[in-house]
């Protein structure tokens, strides 16, 4: 019994060490807040969401998707379209090392009757009455819950914060999440893993997360390479082209006033030749925009080259920092269009606290 | 096996719990070291890739590139590329190789680099030094690691590197784009020394400890992807060890048994474990059999569409990559996307990357100095190295490696504490012979750095005795100016033992300094 008693002392005295060291945001640990900044449901891509308990013990997380797209959908952006910032949230819970994943627009409904894996397709003959299709398995394991389905037209974010059986947050950084875009038609695929912030020792459990204090910090800057925007494809040569479409969230985000949390973003571009290029943009809590639609100084005819490093930096006087991911869009032409999604890079730690407010 | 596999989970708790999983070994952060886990290129299939390396910081850095080829060939006649020995004649194995090349360049502040690995690439600025080479076959697959190093080579702490890599399938009617993040380790300052060996983890690790278990989330193969429906789901998994000899064009081939923990999502669990050699590139599904469908890997086993794996190499440390790919009925096109995996823990044995020996930039300070020794240097027409080194503490070869066996060695020579020349002899370098009671280097063609002979006499009561012979125009400039600052050091340095031997001679010491010749004379008194 000393034994056992001894060995639970250990791992207490393992466990409560990680809250000593606050660490850096990152996309490939296991973290207690999960962002998935790049949520689509547009009718030509959906997107399938990978969430992964690795504990050894249930997990509680609630989520909250945010629709980012802008009010007035067939209009730019911008202060006089800003986003419509409609939230839906939901809890899920994982069972030990359970890993749980559902369609933005498809949702998963708890249903324990889910029909079983049925793989064979195209089918030749028609299933038996008492058999359903399930060509993708989906559905079938334990449900986390009931996971709402997102509306077509749906392009924004999803975050989850692990809590407690009682719903209040606690740092066990016990998940991980991906994220895969799916062309319907085409089949075209991109993976991007859910950038988590792990939890410390100081959560004293309430509504307000606080970055930086109660869990790890913000990045104080954001890096990415790229092929430069309207540059050839190195392979595909003349009439192919590369673009790239980045995407940011704001790290504070209010879920009890729902408002967005407005941040000025600085961009500076170095080319291959170290020749260095800056512009601003505004983000209202979340936006996606190719990169030409900033400024034409991300484009390959201005740069002259066709690698260009760009570092993202909240502006000083913004009250969040941010964080995103970005995907390369190769266009062959005739129709042949692949996307890789890539997490971006992050440098430092924000000093100023960001604050997730749950309602 | 309830109890080995408790001890499993709890190695798996202890691991995600423990502090040191919140290191900075991930894709996500500037590095001084990083690593492409997956580069590839194969022209009959269209692919290629390209590699981004940029520096983060506002200063010029140095950086030093191994690229590790570990194309797999028939070993047979003309040798042909092969994945499985199915691939080859009947009868003949599918080995797979491992081929170091080695290049380096400077990167200015901020400056962003990208080349394709078929061709490499002449790059932007002239500053940034010589060419990246083209893969050295093609097809080919491998590894990249580069770390951020000062301009002599050796290494830097400086946390600036980030790296992207885009597969690419492109051709008339294709159009397959992945891409992942370098994985990068950090540096620490304080730890880190000039041994070329890079000690990533442990007490005394210059680097983040490479993850004691990497874990996968995934979905299984053979499910339909539920929005694009017609198409089925398979994933391949890269491993490759977070060991690495960058010291030698054809370093030993080394691998590890990797163990596999699958869940699925009705809270079961299987195992599974498989070997590799050199890297490892394989559908999950084939990993545990031959029949894909009867895999642990697949729906058709699991049930479930979501899976997640946590793999851990037995006695190391592997890092690694997920390329998924949405199979269509044409197998041809299909599409990938690549990932990383996640990682947690420090394994109990340090990872080690070992570089090719070269001089340190300031004298090493722990070397066995010889009570007698005498240095010549002559920089005419034909350029001259004479060194003695005798009666030192040298009592059997073993002290300083095996030069005949793989060891590399140096002969670092320093002025007033600078770099003044070096001598390298790689560690497959021919020409050694092994006596009784001596070891000796002959090459009359001075190939190695104008090397003509060493010889090594160990011997007891510190009557051991080293003697180095370098003559013609390969032996490094010397830059004799007649002022040579003393006090001038000179040093053997092997790759494999900790063991240096040095001379050094003082002001008092130096018989003649003129603009052709340096010659000095040592007596340490007993």
């Amino acid at each position: 019994m000393a034994t056992h008693r001894d060995l639970m002392c250990a791992v207490l005295a393992i466990a409560l060490g990680t809250g000593a060291a606050q660490a850096q945001v990152s996309s490939e640990s296991s973290a207690s807040i999960l962002v998935f900044p790049k949520i689509v449901y547009d009718g030509s891509r959906d997107t399938l969401i990978q969430i992964v308990n690795g504990a050894n013990s249930e997990v509680h997380a609630h989520c909250w998707y945010v629709n980012g797209a802008p009010t007035f959908p067939d209009l730019p952006a911008g202060p006089l379209n800003p986003p419509t910032w409609a939230m839906v949230d939901f809890p899920i819970t994982l069972t030990r090392n359970q890993p749980t994943s559902f369609v933005a627009s498809r949702g998963r409904l708890s249903a324990p009757d889910d029909p079983a894996c049925n793989l064979e397709w195209p089918r030749t003959e028609p299933l038996p009455p008492i058999v359903e299709a399930n060509y993708d398995c989906y559905g079938a394991g334990i449900d986390p819950g009931i996971v709402p389905p997102m509306p077509l037209g749906f392009t924004g974010e999803l975050r989850c914060v692990e809590t407690d059986a009682a719903g209040f947050p606690i740092s066990g950084n016990h998940l991980t999440g991906e994220v895969m875009l799916v062309d319907a038609a085409s089949g075209d695929a991109t993976r991007y893993g859910a950038i988590g912030i792990r939890g410390g020792l100081d959560n004293d459990g309430d509504g307000a997360l606080r970055l930086g204090e109660e869990y790890d910090g913000c990045p104080q800057a954001l890096l990415f390479g790229q092929q430069t925007d309207g540059s050839e494809d190195p392979q595909l040569g003349a009439g192919s082209s590369v673009e790239n479409e980045l995407t940011l969230t704001a790290c504070s985000i209010d879920y009890l006033t729902q408002s967005p949390q407005s941040v000025t973003v600085v961009f500076e571009v170095t080319n291959d030749l170290a020749q260095r290029l800056s512009t601003a943009a505004s983000l209202d809590g979340w936006r996606t925009v190719r990169l030409r639609d900033i400024d034409t100084i991300f484009s390959a005819g201005v740069l002259g080259a066709p690698v260009a490093q760009t570092r993202v930096d909240a502006a000083h006087q913004s009250m969040s920092g941010i964080l995103g991911v970005v995907e390369e869009v190769h266009d062959a032409g005739a129709g042949r269009v692949s996307a890789a999604a890539t997490n971006l890079h992050m440098a430092g730690t924000r000093t100023a606290v960001d604050l997730i407010t749950l309602p | 096996m309830p109890m080995p596999y408790r001890l499993w989970i709890a190695g798996l708790v202890m691991s995600a719990l423990a502090p040191g999983a919140a290191a900075a070994f991930d894709s996500d952060h500037p590095a001084a070291l990083v690593t492409f886990p997956y580069v590839v290129v194969n022209p009959s299939q269209g692919v290629d890739t390209r590699l981004r390396l940029v520096n983060t910081d506002d200063e010029l850095l140095d950086v030093v590139c191994g690229l590790e080829n570990t194309t797999a060939h028939c070993e047979s006649g003309a040798r042909p590329v092969c994945d499985t020995t199915s691939d080859c004649p009947i009868g003949v194995a599918c080995v797979p190789d491992l081929k170091v090349s080695r290049f380096a360049f400077q990167l200015a502040a901020g400056q962003p680099i990208g080349w394709p690995l078929s061709t490499g690439a002449t790059l932007p600025l002239a500053q940034n030094g010589d060419p990246i080479p083209a893969a050295p076959e093609s097809p080919m697959r491998g590894v990249l690691r580069c770390f951020a190093a000062h301009p002599d080579g050796s290494p830097s702490a400086r946390n600036a590197l980030v790296g992207e890599a885009v597969v690419e399938r492109a051709g008339e009617t294709l159009l397959d784009v992945a891409s992942y993040n370098a994985v990068g380790a950090q540096a620490h300052a304080a730890g880190l020394n000039d041994d070329r060996t890079l000690v990533l983890g442990g007490a005394n690790g210059e680097y983040d400890a490479c993850p004691q278990t990497v874990s996968v989330n995934h979905l299984f193969d053979l499910a339909h992807d539920p929005i694009a429906i017609s198409r089925s789901l398979q994933t391949t998994l890269v491993f490759t060890r977070c060991n690495a000899d960058l010291s030698r064009e054809n370093p030993q081939n080394s691998g590890a048994v990797l163990q596999f923990l699958v869940h699925n999502e009705f809270e079961q669990r299987f195992s599974t474990s498989n070997t590799f050699v050199g890297q490892m590139v394989s559908p999950m599904s084939l990993i545990d059999t031959r029949i894909p469908d009867r895999s642990i890997f697949s729906a058709t086993i699991t049930g479930t569409l979501s899976g997640s794996t946590t793999i851990r190499a037995v006695g190391g440390s592997v890092m690694g990559l997920a390329l998924e790919k949405r199979l269509g009925s044409d197998p041809t096109q299909y599409s990938t996307a690549a990932y990383n995996l996640h990682s947690s823990g420090q394994p109990d044995t340090p990872a080690e990357i070992k570089l090719d020996l070269r001089c340190p930039g300031r004298p090493r300070p722990d070397c066995r100095r010889a009570r007698r020794s005498r240095l010549m240097l002559s920089d005419r027409a034909r350029r001259r190295v004479a060194w003695e080194w005798k009666r030192g503490e040298l009592l059997n070869l073993s002290e300083i490696g095996d030069p005949d066996d793989g060891t590399a060695i140096a002969i670092c020579l320093y002025a007033n504490d600078e770099p003044r020349a070096s001598i390298v002899l790689p560690p497959d370098a021919p020409n050694w012979r092994r006596s009784r009671d001596a070891l000796t280097f002959a090459d009359k063609s001075g190939s190695f750095d104008g090397t003509r002979t060493i010889t090594v006499t160990p011997a007891n009561h510190g009557r051991g005795r080293v003697t180095l012979r370098a003559v013609g125009e390969r032996v490094p400039a010397l830059d004799l100016d007649g002022d040579t600052a003393a006090p001038v050091v000179i040093q053997l340095l092997n790759d494999r033992t900790g063991i240096c031997l040095e001379s050094v001679f003082e002001p008092d010491e130096v018989i003649e300094d003129s603009p052709h010749l340096f010659d000095a004379r040592s007596v340490v008194p007993e």
